[in-house]
């Protein structure tokens, strides 16, 4: 039996597995792939130390740390459900077997959420990415579309701009939602466009995308972009489906913690971006999942 | 297969510079050791508007391996396709 099983493969995870093998606990950390949101950022300018680099290159440094120390690890293993066995002793089942142990961290992180309209099912890998550092140079003198004014969906508008012959970033609210410092950095390419208060209804096209049919909130009629692209940038959920029996979740389905990583269940703990923790940032989910690891240490102490 | 004949296999992979699946995939082949063509599709725009015509996608990675087309990294398929056992 294991004394903590991590779930996850992000800042978290990999934080709280440094920091529990360092215990000497005897760990076990089960991850699909190292693929989370990090890898996919762009570009990484306010983690100290690395001055700038993409998401993959720091989170490939981060599990070459990891690996360093002595714990288990299963990649390429998709957790289905956490069971009580006893009192004392947690299963963790996944598509590939099952495994006990006396404690849990969860760091499962969260995913793209989704926009809901028409067309965006059937055009996804036709035209409707969420990836924008994988499919961004496919886009080439084209003009593109990102949903959100979020600080994702500005970063997916600056590195778009290198590529694409025009940018629209469409936004429901009011006004942008992203840092300041990334507003200024926008309105300095003139091939950006920004439309605020605006609702997308549905993604056109044959085989491709050919265009977003919009509206402005205040009451308007359709309009139509003609677009080729289609880049969601509209937030995110979070992964935990998984453990809902056995945790509290509030109402956008993030574990409920306390200042120690606690769950409800005083056995699962939690780290990251799939908590209720504020601001999901990469530094942040790095703390989070050291700080959950020492917390386990404290409690298997204490048991 | 016998290893002459895999060996023979045409493996051309479509991806992009910085995209975490094309290069886990780019990684696994070369565990394997398969020979395979390397195509920048944000630099090659001819080769771009190849995969899209070919496997009708607008996203990396796409696989070729003797004419037949893999979309995304699906190890699966790849497997088949190569006659890999893990």
């Amino acid at each position: 039996m294991y004394d903590l099983i991590i779930i996850g493969g992000g800042p978290a995870a990999v934080s709280a597995g440094i920091y529990a093998a360092r215990k000497k606990l005897k760990v076990l950390l089960i991850t699909k792939d190292w693929a989370g949101q990090m890898s996919k950022a762009a570009l990484i300018e306010n983690y100290p130390g690395i001055k700038e680099m993409s998401g993959f290159d720091l989170m490939n440094k981060f599990v070459e740390d990891l690996k360093k120390n002595e714990l288990e690890i299963k990649q390429e293993e998709a957790v289905k459900e956490v069971k009580e066995i006893s009192k004392s002793e947690l299963e963790v089942i996944t598509d590939k077997g099952s495994y006990q142990t006396k404690s849990i961290i969860v760091a499962t992180g969260r995913r793209p959420k989704k926009l809901g309209i028409k067309g965006e099912d059937k055009f996804i890998g036709k035209g409707v990415s969420v990836c924008a550092t994988c499919d961004g140079p496919l886009f080439r003198d084209k003009q593109v579309a990102i949903i959100g004014g979020g600080n994702a969906g500005l970063t997916t508008a600056l590195e778009l701009a290198e590529y694409a012959s025009k940018v629209y970033i469409l936004e429901y609210m009011s006004e942008l939602k992203a840092d300041g410092f990334l507003q200024e950095k926008i309105k300095q390419v003139s091939k950006i466009k920004i439309m605020t208060n605006v609702k997308t209804l549905e993604i056109k096209g044959e085989h491709f995308v050919t265009g977003l049919v919009y509206q402005y909130r205040n009451p308007g009629n359709n309009k139509e972009l003609v677009i080729q692209g289609v880049f969601l940038a509209t937030g995110s959920l979070a992964n935990s489906s998984f453990v809902k029996n056995m945790v509290e979740l509030n109402k956008g389905e993030e574990i409920k913690i306390d200042s120690k990583n606690k769950t409800s269940d005083q056995r699962i703990f939690a780290a990251g971006d799939v908590s209720n923790i504020s601001h999901k940032q990469i530094i942040i989910a790095a703390g989070e999942g050291a700080k959950a690891a020492l917390n386990v240490y404290d409690y298997l102490k204490n048991l | 297969m016998t290893e002459q004949n895999k060996e023979q296999s045409q493996v051309r992979v479509f991806s992009t510079k910085a995209c975490p699946y094309c290069i886990s995939l780019k990684a696994y082949l070369d565990d394997q050791g398969i020979n395979y063509e390397k195509i920048d599709v944000g630099e090659n725009q001819a080769a771009a508007e190849e995969m899209i015509k070919k496997s009708g996608q607008q996203g990396v990675p796409v696989t070729e391996i003797d004419g037949e087309i893999i979309i995304g990294f699906d190890k699966e398929k790849i497997n088949k396709a190569l006659e890999i056992k893990e």
